[in-house]
């Protein structure tokens, strides 16, 4: 008996598939007839497609690879840096522009010339006269020198093609800010060393960061020291004291570091209106959702810090509608411009989808404490959310205030 | 007031994802890529002597280029994603064939030891171990058609060959597995 051929064996796989002509394929299977090791070989090919079909999946990398790059940056009139909307029709604009993608995509070459910004993903730009790298979620800032851009201020999806020396030229002097709530930045100056920023960490062109000296003492008793020696005792000392100083100061900027990415909780003070202290805020917002007919959307309530944050689980179906219709209904309860964050976050079980939308109100007008209110908001929100849906396997929308 | 907390252990990958995740939203794109990681990573370990950057090199692909993905178009995300992996994994291939040798290096993945995989007579890894030792055009087409159920004129298509081409790479891609897997 003789071992089938490679020959054969291709011949076997193209009768598998019927790729053989009839003459071919009956001589084929006359042999089989008569050869049994070419049927052995048959059985073979004939189980090989389950054998290779049943082959379980390789577990990828844990580490999420590098997603698509995004930016946004608020219209101009919709509420820039400092403006303010109504609360109903921001909430209406910022609605829409979940709806029709207000991540941008960066090019390498996007300029922020003025002004602020939030930035998410794997994104180079140029702001001030700083080549900035962000790899994560930061906020840059950028403050021109005097008024020489006020008027050329450029919306990024409309940025011109201008010439970078012509931009740089412009900048001279522009203070940069750059804050990193997740990943790092990587800022390389013109006209100075690169500079990394960590996340939780802010670096100013402007001011340059103090950052303790982290240093270490270590006490090196020489050879033959009689450690019941008073100098040595002394020395021993004066070295642990200042150990537990460096320490003390570490532990302080570590506690900086993990406020400016969670933000700083807020306290109640007597300045805040009465309309957005906590019985009233939970007033108004139960007299909203009776209005509504559906006292049971309200599934929390935070006022454990400033500003109140409610939380509202919202039905199946168009989610920007249910949302919108609960903005508006707690809005009228509120002055005609306070200032609203909504952030809707999905999950899905089995078909099972269930929205929570957070929404959160502050008075009118501007606020020097904006900046850490809105950090810290989508942090409670998180942690409100994470608490109740527990996993990460959700999917947010940032439906957030513009600024 | 309280909600009893509610446990959620899977998403669906909706278009409305698929959308978010092309828009850079990172959640978004974690379930994609967990969604769509063990076809990628199946592909890359089998048919790429360095899978890690393979693995890279197609996500970076398909995060610049997701928003092309059309979810009401025939294929699913999914499928769209593994072809852009396979074309991925032809380009590289080709080019590793471009660059100029030192020596006579034997194309073979290099995280696998095909010969002891073999003797230790387990099925899944047999047939790993005889797919490693298959020449990549061959390997290709044995995994995408069998593994994956691409058909074999899309592969054609993919690989830029006719497809009597691709029937040729199948059979004797196929008679060498049944060879080897009847070996002691």
């Amino acid at each position: 008996m003789t071992e089938p051929t490679l020959t054969d064996r291709e011949l076997l796989s193209r009768l598998l598939d019927a790729d053989l002509t009839e003459g071919d394929a009956a001589t084929l299977r006359e042999r089989l007839a008569d050869e049994p090791e070419l049927a052995r070989a048959w059985r073979t090919m004939q189980a090989l497609p389950d054998q290779l079909a049943t082959l379980p999946s390789l577990q990828p990398p844990a580490a999420t690879p590098k997603g698509p790059a995004r930016f946004w940056r608020a219209p101009r009139g919709a509420g820039g840096p400092g403006g303010r909307l109504p609360a109903v029709a921001a909430l209406a604009a910022l609605l829409a522009l979940a709806s029709f993608g207000p991540w941008l995509r960066a090019p390498a070459d996007q300029v922020l010339l003025a002004g602020s910004a939030w930035v998410r993903g794997d994104v180079d730009l140029l702001a001030a006269g700083t080549t900035v790298h962000v790899d994560g979620r930061a906020w840059i800032h950028v403050e021109p020198p005097g008024g020489l851009l006020r008027e050329g201020d450029v919306n990024l999806p409309e940025l011109p093609t201008m010439d970078r020396k012509q931009v740089l030229a412009a900048l001279a002097g522009a203070a940069i800010t750059v804050t990193v709530y997740e990943g790092r930045a990587l800022l390389s100056p013109d006209d100075g060393a690169p500079v990394t920023v960590e996340a939780g960490e802010t670096w100013s062109s402007a001011e340059p960061p103090e950052r303790p000296p982290a240093t270490r003492v270590r006490v090196a008793r020489s050879a033959g020291a009689d450690p019941s020696d008073p100098a040595t005792l002394q020395a021993e000392n004066a070295a642990l004291r200042a150990e537990l100083a460096a320490t003390h100061a570490r532990a302080a900027m570590l506690s900086g570091q993990l406020h400016t990415y969670q933000g700083e909780p807020q306290p109640w003070t007597d300045d805040i209106p009465e309309a957005f202290r906590p019985d009233a805020f939970e007033a108004a917002i139960r007299r909203a959702l009776g209005e509504l007919g559906n006292p049971e959307a309200l599934v929390s309530l935070d006022c454990s810090e400033y500003p109140c944050l409610a939380l509202f689980s919202l039905p199946d179906g168009d989610t920007r509608e249910r949302a919108g219709a609960i903005a508006e209904a707690v809005g009228a309860e509120f002055p005609e411009d306070a200032n609203a964050s909504m952030r809707v976050s999905k999950s899905d079980d089995d078909g099972a989808v269930t929205t929570l939308a957070g929404l959160s109100l502050t008075p009118p007008g501007d606020d020097p404490r904006d900046d850490e209110i809105q950090a810290r908001l989508v942090h409670r929100m998180e942690s409100a959310v994470e608490g109740l849906v527990g996993g990460a396997d959700e999917s947010d929308e940032d439906v957030t205030a513009p600024r | 007031m309280g909600a009893p907390p509610i446990r959620y252990r899977r998403s669906v990958l909706d278009a409305a994802t698929v959308r978010r995740a092309a828009r850079g939203e990172a959640r978004a794109w974690a379930h994609l890529t967990e969604h769509c990681g063990a076809a990628v990573w199946s592909l890359c370990v089998r048919l790429d002597p360095e899978p890690e950057d393979a693995w890279q090199e197609v996500w970076a692909r398909v995060a610049r280029t997701l928003e092309r993905f059309d979810p009401g178009g025939p294929a699913s995300v999914k499928t769209w994603i593994a072809r852009i992996a396979h074309r991925l994994l032809v380009d590289r291939h080709r080019r590793r064939q471009a660059r100029p040798r030192g020596g006579e290096l034997p194309e073979l993945p290099d995280h696998r030891d095909a010969e002891q995989a073999l003797a230790h007579k387990q099925g899944v890894h047999r047939i790993e171990a005889a797919l490693a030792t298959l020449p990549p055009a061959w390997r290709r087409v044995v995994v995408r058609h069998h593994i994956d159920g691409v058909e074999l004129e899309v592969l054609a298509a993919d690989e830029g060959v006719a497809v009597g081409t691709i029937k040729s790479r199948l059979h004797r891609g196929r008679a060498r597995l049944s060879e080897l897997l009847e070996q002691p």
